[in-house]
């Protein structure tokens, strides 16, 4: 309740300060940001993400950063299963560092989010340092949305034979390398970033793994990404069916 | 469709009422029509909430963030026809400081909510009490006010959105109370025939007379007029 009240606060101060954002947005440098916007660039330089990492996470900011993030992605991190929203939890805290970084700074393009990555909405590094802390600890979806499992033995040979290296066996990734966790993520969100990645429109995407995507057919992008989606996580991770997050009933 | 259980239990709740009403009850059928509306508030509530709204329209549709409008106590009509026009596309805004237009983040999760879903949600946030005034810095003075009162009259404003900007005609928008860079934009987009969708075509040569001076002026007394609660 008392995070309720300060979050409120904080949104209604921000709006007041209206005209401040209509002229540019504070903090986010708005020429670094434009310049950026024009890049392709997978590991930028300069940015928040090194500093983030370094920083110790505050488990109660955290939270309460959360809270406005928990009207698209839910209470409990888990996203939807429409692939609108992406699951979060479980998600490598370097990943959602870089990933928050590349949005709040113009790496990656993400329309509907953007306010949100804003210091003025949510905090400096420290914001992302919190948050990301508090989103890496949460049990993942025990039943995310997957494809139509009618291709899943050609998935699993372009998995072991182009995805693996980076991706990991089971799709858990690699923190240290900022290798994202796929396994049990929303198929329909896979599919669009993927395409995204391929196309180019995602444009803080791997150089590597675009090399490595390169021929892939339709069929293939399907069939991969369905036997992506039905990769479990280790038991530990994963929450019960129907777990509700306290931190916001 | 109603895809929220809370959604599905504020059904289940109209459908109570329905057969209250239907059943030959000694009680005032004028306490049943009254009781129906909470349930559908309550659905319109929990949509609001739930299919992401309140992340940028605020607690309420009171508490939008940055230049994005407050919703609460608008007119349900035009609400919905807002939405509607945003999700096809027929309603554009300019860029955003991020180089996005404005109706773009909206747009992109519009799919969630049907057309049932958006009356339902339209219908909840007509009935909100406006969002409270958002004082400018430096605050307005007298002279001002007075200036904006007088430009929104000479105007002509005042024939479709009522005194004060608090009356407008059934359907069309409320003004009063309204975030200040909010108008400020939404004038000079009509104004600049980047907004056309609707009836943005009856006001175009109201706008068309406005310079950036007396839109500046308008927005801010505007912004700053209570919009008394209906
Ligand atoms: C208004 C809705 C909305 C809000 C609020 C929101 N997000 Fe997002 N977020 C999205 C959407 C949509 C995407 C996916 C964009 C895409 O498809 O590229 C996304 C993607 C992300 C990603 C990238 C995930 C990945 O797998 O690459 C991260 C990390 C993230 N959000 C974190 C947050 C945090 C933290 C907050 C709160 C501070 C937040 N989001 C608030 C809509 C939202
Ligand atoms: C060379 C390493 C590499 C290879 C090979 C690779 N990836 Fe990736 N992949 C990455 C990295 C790194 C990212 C995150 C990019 C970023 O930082 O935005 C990523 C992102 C993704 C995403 C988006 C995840 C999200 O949460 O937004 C998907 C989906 C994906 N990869 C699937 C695959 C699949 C399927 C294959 C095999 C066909 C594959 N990748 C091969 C390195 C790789
Ligand atoms: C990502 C942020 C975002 C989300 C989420 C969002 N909106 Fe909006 N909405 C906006 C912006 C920005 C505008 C104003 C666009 C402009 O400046 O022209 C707007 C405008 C509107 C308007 C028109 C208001 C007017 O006075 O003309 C309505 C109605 C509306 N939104 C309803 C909703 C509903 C209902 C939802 C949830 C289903 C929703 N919005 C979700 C950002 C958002
Ligand atoms: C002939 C009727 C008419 C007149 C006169 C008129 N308007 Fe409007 N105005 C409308 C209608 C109708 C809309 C909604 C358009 C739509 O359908 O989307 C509107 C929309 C607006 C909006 C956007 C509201 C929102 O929530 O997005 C503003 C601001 C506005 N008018 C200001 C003015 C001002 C200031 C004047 C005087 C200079 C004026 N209008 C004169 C009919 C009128």
């Amino acid at each position: 309740m008392k995070s309720t009240v300060s979050l409120a606060v904080a949104l209604a101060i921000a709006a007041m300060a209206g005209s401040a954002y209509a002229a540019g947005g504070p903090a986010v440098d708005q020429k670094a940001f434009e310049e950026n916007k024009t890049k392709k660039e997978w590991m930028s330089q300069g940015g928040e993400r090194e500093e983030a990492l370094t920083l110790k996470p505050n488990a109660a900011n955290g939270r309460e950063v959360y809270e406005v993030c928990s009207a698209c992605h839910m209470p409990e991190g888990w996203g939807l299963a429409d692939g609108t929203f992406p699951q979060l939890a479980g998600q490598h805290r370097s990943v959602i560092i870089k990933q928050l970084a590349d949005i709040r700074d113009g790496h990656r393009d993400n329309p509907t989010m953007y306010p949100f990555a804003l210091p003025s909405e949510i905090g400096g590094t420290q914001a992302i340092a919190d948050v990301s802390e508090y989103i890496a600890v949460l049990k993942m979806n025990p039943d995310n949305g997957v494809g139509k499992g009618d291709d899943l033995e050609l998935g699993a040979k372009l998995y072991a034979d182009n995805c693996v290296r980076c991706h990991g066996a089971t799709g858990e990734g690699d923190a240290e390398k900022y290798y994202p966790r796929i396994q049990a993520q929303h198929y329909e969100y896979l599919l669009r970033q993927y395409r995204w990645i391929k196309e180019g429109k995602r444009r803080n995407a791997n150089p590597d793994m675009v090399e490595q995507i390169k021929n892939f057919t339709d069929r293939d992008t399907m069939a991969v990404l369905d036997y992506v989606s039905r990769l479990k996580p280790s038991a530990d991770l994963i929450a019960p069916k129907g777990w509700k997050n306290p931190d916001f009933q | 469709m109603i895809r929220l259980t809370l959604g599905v239990s504020a059904l289940l709740l109209g459908v109570a009422v329905a057969s209250a009403q239907t059943a030959p009850a000694p009680a005032a059928p004028a306490t049943a029509a009254p009781a129906a509306a909470p349930a559908a508030n309550a659905e319109g509530k929990t949509l609001f909430a739930g299919k992401t709204c309140i992340a940028c329209h605020g607690r309420g549709g009171a508490r939008s963030i940055l230049n994005y409008p407050d919703l609460a106590g608008q007119d349900a009509k035009y609400l919905f026809a807002q939405m509607t026009d945003i999700t096809e596309g027929k309603r554009v805004a300019g860029p955003d400081p991020r180089g996005y237009p404005r109706t773009q983040g909206m747009k992109d999760i519009m799919h969630l909510v049907t057309a049932p879903e958006r009356q339902a949600i339209a219908d909840y946030l007509a009935k909100e009490p406006p969002a409270k005034i958002r004082p400018l810095d430096p605050p307005i003075d007298d002279a001002r006010r007075a200036a904006g009162k007088e430009a929104f009259l000479k105007g002509g404003c005042v024939s479709c959105h009522g005194q004060e900007g608090a009356k407008p005609l059934s359907s069309y928008p409320f003004l009063a109370g309204q975030k200040r860079d909010y108008l400020v934009l939404q004038l000079t987009e009509i104004r600049d025939g980047i907004r056309q969708n609707g009836r943005v075509a009856t006001m175009r040569p109201f706008a068309k007379k406005l310079d950036d001076a007396k839109i500046a002026l308008i927005a801010d007394y505007l912004s700053q007029t209570e919009r008394a609660p209906k």
